[in-house]
């Protein structure tokens, strides 16, 4: 356990019944892996200065867009 | 009239700002068959919603090409189903609020845009007045589930509000 950070969090409990359910499908090994893999996800999906140059492209097309 | 691919995101996020008529203009919407059943699980409302020219399409084979794509961008299967769509119709707006969707979308030549956006853009239409679109971007961290940077947000709705008192909407 060196490497691995603990924390704790709280779920809103329909979250819970779904991670839960996860679990005990065999997706995940356990409820850390299954976390730790969403944030993973996450964070590679919301790299904050993508999102914001999207948001800004989005700005421009909702005032001025052609579509 | 616009037509799109909808991803989730838009979708769930627009309905629980209770605005899905900004998506009422668009004469189609395509809505990948593995996209359907993600809004079914987390906002099975807005597959209902009146109006919304909704179509549950599923999705062609994917491309050799596309799924080496998918797998560079951590796309989900709802993503990948809609940039599959998109392939058969290359004119239709992508609307998905994923930062790594609209990269692999912008990557293949593809317009996406964004729960913002459409908000913005409901204006242009004259689908909804500024004040309103104000009001739900002011308050979207409390409404919903899109995530967004509250200075960002600040500057963002300071923006619109010197462009909209400028052109008088």
């Amino acid at each position: 356990m060196l490497n691995e950070t603990a924390t704790t969090i709280t779920l809103p409990p329909r979250l819970a019944e779904q991670v839960k359910d996860y679990v005990q499908e065999g997706w995940f090994p356990d409820l850390n892996a299954l976390i730790a893999e969403a944030l993973r996800r996450y964070l590679e999906a919301h790299h904050s200065e993508l999102t914001e140059r999207f948001i800004h492209e989005d700005v421009e097309w909702g005032l001025r867009g052609d579509e | 009239m616009s037509k799109a691919v909808l991803d989730a995101g838009p979708l769930i996020h627009l309905a629980e700002l209770k605005a899905l008529d900004v998506l009422y203009d668009f004469d189609t919407l395509l809505l990948p068959e593995t996209v359907g059943k993600e809004v079914a699980k987390y906002q099975r409302s807005a597959l209902k919603y009146p109006n919304l020219k909704l179509s549950q399409v599923r999705a062609p084979g994917i491309s050799t090409d596309l799924i080496i794509l998918a797998q560079a961008f951590s796309l989900d299967q709802g993503e990948i189903e809609a940039l599959a769509i998109l392939e058969l119709y290359p004119g239709f707006l992508f609307l998905t609020d994923d930062a790594a969707a609209r990269l692999a979308a912008a990557q293949r030549g593809y317009s996406s845009h964004g729960t913002i956006g459409l908000l913005i853009r409901s204006v242009r239409v004259r689908r909804r007045t500024p004040d309103s679109v104000l009001k739900l971007l002011k308050d979207i961290s409390r409404h919903s589930t899109l995530h967004i940077r509250p200075a960002l947000m600040t500057e963002i709705v300071q923006r619109l509000e010197k462009e909209w008192a400028k052109s008088g909407d």
